[in-house]
């Protein structure tokens, strides 16, 4: 399954706000109409734009574990075997996804089950697992953390008002549009009708939804694991929704992956983040 | 600096659906990382940190034996990306400044825009460094035959990075081009990729600098950048290079005020007779890249990591397919071809979609290294590689004087 990532820029005339571009992680594809050309700057926009989602591209062929030539995959093989050096990016990726599985109490596990089981030597800057079963996957903090990557490359080639998404449930508002102080954000209630439960107003600050609906196709019919009890996350009524919002997307995607399965919020998450279980108060 | 785009899923689907075949996978150890037998270590640089250049570091990575030890390019931020992957990378923006004071450093890997590679290659050569370079060689046919002549002269190694010769799936196919499809009807290959190859100027470079593929002075375009390749592939399995050559192209979706055309066909054909139909664009994807050639006995699919052997009806049934092992994968029954198929089979390796573990860029590099290290006979040479160079240069030009 490949997640659809899309980008809006706000380039230079108050009116004047470009759709960039859209891609998945199978293929590429663009909404019909491209981009009006009034400036030159218009076209550094879709320059920058192109940029930026070939950056989620490039992560994406590193960290699926879905193609067996992707680095991760290379990783899923041999780091039983013998420590695996890894760049600054990625250590620095290993080390928040093992402080989430950590202040989590396991709830969100890259390493499904064998989070106890990830070594990372900071001082030979590798990685190593403890127990040949480990097999991770990334998802949630992978995609976040290809949108943290990618609005970084915007804001290196001078974006500052950009909305970008990946696979509906996770984005990053840069700035502002134009016409307002902050991009509106609708979480749908989870309903057929895709009813808006609840607008949240973001700028500069990344968000993640995440729920335990189900996912006839996934382990056990739900997408979100609690690997802790090796099923997937029971249903509850009424369901699940969370809503967080911080300064990056790699530990949006994290947390609210692990709030679905703890249902709270535990002492241990982190400052300068929220956490809002839509339809609650928490 | 052409990579090879592939939209594997995609093509895996769609032809599996459609027939059973006999899957070409390389043998079980194939499946395992690939290291220098005898470990020795090396020292490399990488020239150009563009896309290209950040995904050979990332190839490189998974070699213990290799140190990059040096990083150049003209742009700074560039150089900043590309050394998160390299943390220990001395940084360079001048690539002869990293040749006179990096004598340590055994071996050149040259990713920068196309029209560059010669300079560099050539002081490589002359500073004795090994080099590896990147396809297509370069974007004249003087600087090509240059190449060539530096390399001929040269004590070190010179390998082109004509990524299908050293492929392990491509090198399982590539005997039976001959011996199962026997004469061959006609063959087909695309590239298939929405992106608009256009990208912002870094500081203090220019928008042309920036956006070479897109300056006709000095891009080979669709069919040097990518289609050289996919061009080489079919050029390897023949022995031979085509030797008429007609195009056209023009710009279907990224009407920006560019002349390099985003959409291209090209007809290629050998002195028997034999044509090649090579189709790319930036417009769609659909399809991904792949190349396709059929015979009198059967067709061969190849893409990337994948290739399979569709026999017709009244070919005879060659030994071999009798150990083969059967599978049911989507809706068919096919027969892969895989040593210790069993073994794979109790690890779940035998099941739809698996591929080669690595990138083709992976198994290029790895031959280039195992060259230098173990003086292995080299899997492109720049001989070779100019050929397919010249043939997408030369595409280009039918195409653009069209």
């Amino acid at each position: 399954m490949g997640t659809r990532f899309e980008l809006a820029i706000v380039a230079d005339a108050a009116t004047d706000v470009r759709r960039a571009s859209s891609a998945s992680a199978q293929g590429y594809g663009r909404p019909p109409k491209p981009w009006r050309r009034q400036s030159a700057r218009a076209v550094d926009a879709e320059a920058v734009g192109e940029l930026a989602l070939r950056e989620v591209e490039d992560w994406h062929q590193r960290l699926t574990r879905f193609e067996p030539d992707s680095w991760l995959s290379h990783v899923n093989r041999t780091a039983a075997d013998e420590p695996v050096p890894l760049d600054d990016e990625v250590y620095s990726l290993f080390e928040d996804a093992i402080a989430v599985w950590r202040d989590s109490q396991g709830a969100f596990d890259i390493a499904r089950g064998h989070g106890a089981a990830l070594s990372l030597d900071p001082g030979t800057r590798t990685l190593r697992f403890l127990d040949d079963r480990v097999s991770l996957d990334l998802g949630a903090i992978g995609k976040g953390h290809a949108l943290d990557c990618a609005v970084r490359c915007l804001r290196a080639h001078g974006v500052t008002r950009a909305l970008m998404q990946g696979g509906t449930s996770s984005g990053i508002a840069m700035g502002a549009p134009p016409d307002g102080t902050s991009w509106h954000i609708g979480v749908s209630s989870g309903s057929d009708s895709g009813e808006v439960a609840e607008v949240i107003d973001l700028a500069d600050l990344s968000f993640s939804v995440s729920d335990d609906g189900s996912q006839p196709d996934a382990p056990g019919g739900r997408h979100i694991m609690d690997h802790r009890q090796a099923r997937g996350v029971r249903a509850l009524q009424p369901s699940r929704r969370v809503v967080v919002i911080g300064p990056a997307a790699r530990l949006t995607d994290a947390w609210s992956t692990a709030l679905v399965v703890l249902g709270e919020v535990p002492p241990a998450f982190p400052s300068g983040y929220a956490a809002r279980f839509v339809g609650q108060e928490r | 600096m052409a990579r090879t785009p592939h939209d594997r899923r995609t093509f895996i689907t769609r032809t599996v659906g459609a027939l059973s075949g006999i899957a070409l996978l390389p043998s079980p150890s194939l499946l395992l990382p690939l290291l220098l037998a005898q470990a020795k270590s090396v020292r490399v640089a990488v020239i150009g940190a563009g896309r290209q250049g950040r995904a050979i570091l990332t190839e490189l990575q998974k070699i213990p034996q290799v140190e990059v030890a040096a990083l150049c390019d003209r742009s700074a931020a560039r150089l900043e990306s590309a050394r998160s992957r390299a943390p220990k990378a001395a940084v360079f923006q001048d690539y002869r400044a990293l040749l006179e004071t990096s004598s340590d450093i055994t071996a050149i890997i040259v990713a920068t825009p196309t029209h560059l590679h010669r300079a560099i290659v050539e002081d490589a050569i002359a500073a004795g460094r090994h080099v590896f370079c990147e396809s297509p060689l370069a974007s004249t046919v003087e600087d090509c035959d240059a190449m060539v002549a530096a390399a001929a002269a040269a004590k070190t190694v010179c390998h082109a990075g004509f990524q299908g010769r050293s492929n392990p799936t491509y090198r399982r196919a590539q005997p039976l081009v001959r011996s199962e499809l026997r004469d061959l009807v006609s063959w087909f290959a695309q590239s298939h990729r929405k992106t608009t190859w256009r990208f912002p100027a870094g500081e203090g470079e220019t928008d042309q600098v920036a956006n070479w593929r897109l300056d006709p002075a000095v891009s080979t375009g669709l069919a040097g950048e990518v289609g050289a390749q996919q061009m080489d592939v079919a050029a390897w399995c023949r022995g031979s290079h085509p030797t008429r050559i007609t195009g056209r192209g023009g710009v279907r979706l990224h009407k920006d005020g560019r002349t390099v055309a985003d959409t291209i066909e090209v007809d290629l054909t050998w002195d028997d007779g034999v044509a090649m139909r090579y189709q790319a664009t930036l417009a769609n994807s659909h399809g991904g890249a792949f190349e396709l050639v059929h015979g009198i006995n059967g067709s061969i699919r190849f893409a990337w990591t994948h290739a399979w052997l569709f026999k017709e009806a009244d070919a005879p049934t060659q030994g071999w397919e009798v150990y083969a092992t059967r599978q049911q994968v989507m809706d068919h029954e096919g027969i892969v071809l895989i040593a210790n198929a069993t073994q794979l089979a109790e690890q779940g390796q035998l099941q739809a979609g698996v591929g080669l573990p690595h990138p083709s860029l992976y198994y290029a590099l790895m031959d280039f290294l195992k060259s230098v290290t173990e003086s292995a006979p080299v899997a492109c040479s720049f001989q070779d590689g100019a050929r397919s160079s010249i043939v997408g240069i030369r595409a280009n030009q039918a195409i653009v004087a069209r």
